[in-house]
């Protein structure tokens, strides 16, 4: 007996895939890293995502922003014909989980509200931003931990990170001669792509250290330069700790009572090069 | 006052708490919930258990309550109230000046009672400040730029009616602008978050001496609020908010104060305990034990001395408000009796 071809099933586990690369522009992290994403799941070719965040008063904004990629990678996943957005427990809750949902843009859902061409600057700012913070941490690796030059940093080409995908470290070449730097190799895949997400170029030939506009930095400015850089990690990195905090007490995923009040609970992490 | 180990004085002005009002009775909507419930997370992520209240405490405080923690337990010697009204959440306001008034007048020494206007409010906003700062005198206003307030969900400190304001507090001799650049209301578009706007006033109004104070550094916009501070003379970081990471992440605390005194030193920053979203006592205590890490002293070049948390602690801070220094609490050291 022949039976008819059912649809095929849509896994949890791709549903997960898709939605990780989409990212809390202020936080520059994963949203299924963050906790933010409350469930998934597929009936039929309609998926259901359920997303929640920190505060009541998150930025709607923001929230947008994430609840429409979250969207927009779900309906790339094959098989997948409509997505459901909900958001929970927000000042803006039900219109964005509308709006999002019926594929709208922020400007229709809050009309007056957003200021330009709908979200776009407010991504770049945050794009620029998290370039900044990965630039600086790849760059503080390479001159204290690798000690390279600043002279050595700043004349890198982009076809000079021989390998950013190796366990055992970032595979570097120096003028002649080929580096394995330990512990770089996930500050580089980090920064290669911040970088390529601003479409800076990613020809062999071109200069892996440049600023958010593509121009080069003279070594002796690399110092003075990568102040911003710092500050931009420094106040990202806070801020998702204070976010990842909120959305614990929130939702009481510290487990027993003050169990998440004990001190310097949040030690070091997300901040891999300090 | 704060008694170090060694017996020297330390005069601790708060110069940020609240005396509000959250009970259910005076919300108004889902929005004064939710204000609360981001309120009270807030204090309970970041306290330690031992200073965490129950919810219901939490939304109204006594008296007695807010005398005992910050001038019994909390080494305050006098706090600065900063009103905020939000009379679009709370029947009542959540703590207005005429709340605040009533601990102001009984017990005058212990506390500043700042005022707070919004140039939404226009022409009668103008006339009802002239009458606070008579009734109060005002040194000093606070002012939260994401209220909202009907259709409105926000304003911008450069606009030409914030500007009427600034310059009616010129002539009444209000010099401290305390600004409310944080959490807890995201404002709707991108900059009516940023602290630019302060950046514009700030060098509009230096000559005429008004100074702005930033409350919560800016967060999450400390990247552009110490850009900002370090070229303007007359910014300086109310710490509320970054203070209580001291004890939930000291690794994160030491990296953030470490971009303010590098970019602000020592002498614009202000100490604050945002009570009652957390306890002065434990705050003061650990920040007078702390310093920073070895790595972070090497890397930068940077050292926190006792003169220096003197000055973040209550010096900084009566500096601005014209608050007499007792003389063991100055700069020399006292002799233990």
């Amino acid at each position: 007996m022949i039976e008819t071809a059912a649809p095929a099933v849509i896994s949890e586990a791709a549903l997960l895939e898709a939605l990780r690369p989409v990212h809390d522009p202020e936080l520059d992290e994963s949203l299924v890293e963050l906790g933010f994403l409350d469930g998934v799941h597929a009936e039929g070719g309609a998926v259901h995502v359920r997303l929640r965040l920190p505060t009541f008063w998150c930025a709607p904004n923001f929230a947008y922003l994430m609840a429409d990629d979250a969207r927009q990678r779900l309906l790339a996943v094959p098989g997948v014909r409509q997505v459901h957005v909900t958001l929970r427990d927000n000042a803006y809750a039900e219109e964005i989980s509308r709006g999002v949902s019926a594929g709208q843009g922020f400007s229709e859902v809050f009309p007056g509200q957003a200021e330009g061409d709908d979200l776009g600057a407010l991504r770049r700012l945050f794009a620029d931003k998290a370039f900044g913070m990965r630039q600086e941490q790849l760059v503080r690796f390479l001159l204290d931990q690798a000690g390279l030059a600043a002279t050595d940093v700043v004349a890198l080409r982009v076809g000079d990170v021989l390998d950013a995908t190796d366990a055992t470290g970032l595979r570097l070449r120096l003028g002649h001669t080929e580096r394995l730097l330990r512990g770089g190799a996930p500050l580089a895949r980090l920064y290669l792509d911040r970088r390529r997400r601003l479409g800076l170029p990613h020809a062999d030939a071109a200069l892996l250290m440049t600023d958010v506009d593509g121009a080069a930095i003279a070594a002796d400015d690399l110092p003075g330069y990568l102040q911003r850089g710092r500050r931009q990690r420094i106040s990202m990195t806070f801020n998702r700790m204070l976010c990842r905090g909120l959305l614990e007490t929130r939702y009481g995923l510290d487990g027993e009572e003050g169990r998440g009040n004990r001190e310097g609970r949040r030690g070091d992490e997300g901040c891999p090069a300090l | 006052m704060y008694r170090t180990a060694d017996g020297q004085d330390i005069l601790v002005v708060d110069s940020h708490i609240h005396f509000w009002d959250g009970s259910p009775g005076n919300q108004k909507n889902r929005y004064a919930e939710g204000w609360v419930e981001c309120f009270y997370n807030y204090h309970k992520n970041l306290s330690p258990p031992e200073y965490v209240w129950p919810l219901e405490q939490y939304q109204r405080y006594s008296e007695q309550q807010i005398m005992k923690d910050l001038f019994e337990d909390g080494y305050v010697d006098v706090a600065i109230f900063q009103p905020t009204y939000l009379r679009d959440f709370f029947t009542n306001g959540w703590n207005t000046i005429e709340q605040d008034a009533v601990l102001k007048e009984k017990y005058p020494d212990k506390f500043i009672l700042n005022g707070a206007w919004d140039p939404r409010d226009g022409d009668a906003g103008l006339t009802q400040l002239e009458e606070d700062a008579k009734r109060y005198n005002l040194k000093g206003v606070k002012l939260y730029t994401a209220e909202w307030k009907g259709d409105s969900r926000g304003y911008k400190l450069g606009a030409p009616e914030t500007l009427r304001y600034l310059d009616k507090c010129v002539e009444l001799g209000i010099t401290n602008i305390h600004i409310h650049k944080g959490p807890t209301i995201w404002p709707f578009n991108r900059d009516a978050f940023d602290v630019a706007d302060v950046d514009e006033v700030a060098t509009l109004y230096r000559d005429a001496g008004l100074r702005f104070i930033v409350e919560h550094c800016g967060i999450p916009r400390i990247e552009d609020f110490c850009w900002i501070a370090a070229q303007e003379p007359n910014v300086y970081g109310g710490l509320a908010v970054v203070m209580p990471f001291i004890h939930a992440s000291p690794h994160y605390f030491a990296e953030v104060m470490a971009e303010l005194v590098w970019w602000l030193g020592p002498d614009r920053l202000l100490f604050s305990s945002d009570y009652a979203l957390w306890s002065p006592k434990w705050i003061v205590d650990k920040f007078m034990a702390w310093d920073f890490p070895e790595d972070v002293k090497a890397t930068r070049g940077l050292s926190l001395s006792l003169e220096d948390k003197k000055k973040i602690m209550g010096l900084n801070a009566a500096k601005l408000y014209d608050l007499p220094v007792p003389s063991e609490a100055g700069f020399q050291v006292a002799v233990p009796a």
